[in-house]
């Protein structure tokens, strides 16, 4: 080893390396989330360019066509069933949850706390 | 409280004054929470017992030996759920195998090396991927990624790792593939959130303690940032686990519906969650709803199982932090 390169203040092998594998890991990171965002768009971009040419006023608020063969109607009934759904499970799911919370951190001991979160 | 404070407020007094409508409601309030409580446990019970009941016929039928027996026989009426279990196993660990280091490298990304500006929207962007409905993946499974394994990715993996024993045979429209894809593309978003926080949650202090000591920022996350958080990442995957374990129609949209336990990624097979959601409709014989019931029973013990040993393996890393200090 010559004198020059003994006392350089320039990164020594060592900090060459460590930085290199810095930046692997964190080109890896970066591709991780692009691969991600990738698939969502893939994803969304895939069900926009099928669907959107049924999509019409007609298609929300209009009932299926009733008969095997006719074509038409949209999905009225399908929004409407959806969100009965989703109120009626709400109405009855979000005070339990609520209250079963506020009994678990107010009211339980903690191993009876613990038991219960397990459910 | 309408009283003015006592100089030294002992409980006693303070208890004395205390309104009557308080009393009750702190009763009531106490009644109806523990109501609420004992409702949710009464749920899950209630469940496990009409799995039992709507299985017995099964349960008598075949026994334990359900669980091991390959047989799925409409016809004879001869049922098994080996098959399904393996398709189970195999398709969420392969998921969960590839979904879990990405997960971990986007929350790395987001809470440790992304600009303030790229963190917000990219944060965004991977969080709407759980908004996606399954039967949307699912679809999107059987229109676009069906075909584009078949054609491309297929082929690709067959001439570059076909001597695999994982990649043998011919890619199709529907099997473990397309399957294992949509499933990582599912478990992502929810692995990768808590991942986030995770590393959110490390104090600043020790991450700045280990640049200023020279550390580049891998090594700052390899000696600081991931020991804080083992058992947390752990919890997070075993959260991924058990979603991938329950993934009923956006797998059976792509996995083909077919018995079989292959090692190939390209074969077609199915799983318990996905059996189910394809034949309950259509089983007209008694034995047969109750042979799917039994699935249903075998899955409830499966991600049970999975979320237990998820808590437990939680409380032990904490338990090891805490004792560490």
């Amino acid at each position: 080893m010559d004198e020059r390169e003994a006392f350089s203040l320039g990164p020594t092998r060592q900090l060459r390396r460590r930085k290199a594998v810095n930046r692997v890991m964190e080109l890896l990171m970066v591709t991780a989330a692009l691969l991600a965002v990738a698939a969502l768009v893939l994803v969304v971009l895939a069900v926009v360019s099928r669907g959107y040419k049924a999509i019409s006023w007609d298609f929300f608020t209009q009932p299926p066509a009733t008969g095997f063969f006719d074509s038409g109607g949209g999905i009225a009934n399908a929004i409407v069933g959806t969100l009965l759904l989703v109120a009626l499970g709400a109405a009855m799911a979000v005070p339990v949850g609520v209250l079963g919370a506020l009994y678990l951190t107010e009211f339980a001991r903690p191993r009876v706390a613990l038991a219960l979160q397990m459910m | 409280m309408g009283a003015p404070a006592a100089p030294t407020p002992r409980r006693i007094v303070v208890f004395g004054r205390r309104r009557v409508s308080d009393r009750i409601g702190d009763g009531a309030l106490y009644g109806v929470t523990a109501a609420a409580a004992v409702t949710a446990v009464l749920v899950v019970g209630l469940i496990a017992y009409e799995l039992v009941k709507q299985a017995w016929p099964a349960i008598e039928e075949f026994g334990l030996g359900f669980v091991t027996s390959r047989a799925w026989d409409p016809v004879k009426l001869d049922f098994g759920a080996l098959d399904f279990i393996y398709g189970t196993a195999y398709t969420s660990f392969l998921a969960v195998l590839i979904a879990g280091p990405l997960a971990i490298g986007i929350a790395l990304f987001l809470s440790e090396i992304a600009p303030r500006g790229v963190r917000g929207v990219i944060g965004t962007l991977v969080e709407l991927l759980a908004a996606i409905p399954s039967v949307v993946i699912g679809l999107w499974g059987i229109f676009v990624l069906g075909p584009f394994v078949s054609d491309h990715l297929g082929p690709f993996l067959q001439r570059t790792l076909g001597f695999l024993p994982f990649f043998k045979g011919d890619p199709q429209l529907t099997g473990y593939l397309p399957a294992v894809i949509v499933l990582t593309i599912m478990i992502l978003p929810i692995t990768a959130s808590v991942a986030r926080e995770l590393f959110l949650s490390v104090p600043d202090d020790l991450e700045e303690a280990a640049l200023a000591l020279g550390a580049t920022r891998w090594e700052m996350i390899r000696g600081v940032v991931l020991p804080h958080t083992k058992g947390g990442l752990v919890a997070a995957v075993m959260l991924g686990l058990g979603r991938a374990v329950g993934e009923a129609i956006a797998v059976t949209q792509v996995i083909g519906d077919t018995l079989g336990i292959h090692v190939s990624l390209f074969e077609n097979g199915d799983t318990l969650a996905s059996r189910i959601a394809s034949q309950y409709q259509g089983a007209p014989d008694e034995l047969h709803i109750a042979s799917l019931v039994y699935l249903g029973l075998v899955l409830l013990v499966f991600s049970l199982a999975t979320n237990i040993a998820a808590q437990l393996i939680v409380r032990r890393f904490e338990f090891q932090r805490i004792g560490a200090d």
